[in-house]
């Protein structure tokens, strides 16, 4: 397993991005590398990509937030506690490989949890709140326990709204809206990210 | 549909965006009130307890050329133009 790769699982649509950007930041600000689904390629059957994924990384989000489907007729999406569940999978088959593997789930709310899926009790779950400040500092506090020389979540915080004017400058100026979360791939937006940080720092 | 942009053109104005010593500064709200941020700066140059306050004090930055005030979700707000007169208010 990779020391520094993180694996995501969570919501991909307009109204998770505002969570998504900071949730990228704040990984590579301390150093590590996120790795989502969509930066695979598509020819691969897509559980297959996950599980690759999930076997290489060493560390785990997955945001369960969006249990509550955004209007009466729409149905709840699954996709996010199967692949938690996949993962709790993978670290329980093989305690010698997978057993140092740390897994952080997010919610909304700190015990929301406990009425739809109490059975993940116990490990590591943090609440977002669903606001980006939230999400950078519950993560940068959960990978302070696991790994060394994190910077202050109010650094962190304010590098973003930095950054995040400069990626509404750039993507305005060549013509994407930069709250489309398809105007780049997740790829670009990484790598994007990373050529930033690397230079702010 | 969006015109395709190179990838290393798009690379370079993020690398460029990050080290531009623009004089702009930031108006970041957060969870304990609102930090003045000077760019490329890691640490607020100072934290008030209204947005009022914080421009006021961004205002008074010597040469600043632009305000950026952002929203709780870190998108901006609105930026303030210092080479309009009108916006400098000692």
């Amino acid at each position: 397993m990779n020391p520094n790769q993180v694996f995501i699982n969570c919501p991909f649509d307009n109204n998770y991005f505002p969570l998504l950007k900071p949730l990228l930041f704040v990984l590579i600000y301390i150093g590590l590398v996120p790795k989502i689904s969509e930066t695979s390629d598509s020819g691969e059957n897509r559980l297959n990509t996950i599980k690759k994924m999930m076997l290489s990384s060493k560390f785990s989000i997955h945001d369960l937030s969006r249990i509550k489907p955004f209007t009466i007729t729409d149905l709840p999406r699954f996709n996010m506690p199967f692949e938690c569940g996949f993962d709790f999978g993978i670290k329980m088959s093989n305690s010698q490989l997978y057993g140092t593997k740390k897994i952080l789930i997010l919610e909304t709310e700190q015990y929301r949890y406990k009425k739809f899926i109490s059975d993940i009790s116990g490990n590591d779950i943090k609440a977002h709140k669903e606001r980006p400040e939230t999400i950078i500092k519950v993560v940068r506090d959960w990978f302070k326990l696991n790994i060394p020389n994190v910077p202050r979540y109010k650094e962190v915080w304010l590098a973003y709204n930095e950054f995040t004017s400069d990626f509404e400058s750039i993507l305005t100026n060549e013509g994407y809206n930069p709250q489309d979360i398809n105007a780049l791939t997740f790829c670009d937006i990484i790598e994007n990210m990373s050529e930033w940080i690397t230079e702010y720092i | 549909m969006a015109r395709t942009i190179k990838k290393t053109e798009l690379t370079k104005n993020f690398r460029a965006a990050a080290l531009n010593s623009k004089k702009m500064v930031h108006i970041v709200p957060s969870n304990d009130g609102w930090s003045v941020k000077k760019e490329g700066i890691k640490r607020s140059y100072a934290v008030k307890e209204t947005k009022k306050e914080a421009v006021k004090i961004a205002r008074n930055i010597k040469s600043v050329e632009s305000i950026i005030v952002h929203k709780q979700d870190g998108s901006v707000l609105k930026i303030i133009d210092m080479a309009d007169s009108k916006n400098r208010k000692y």
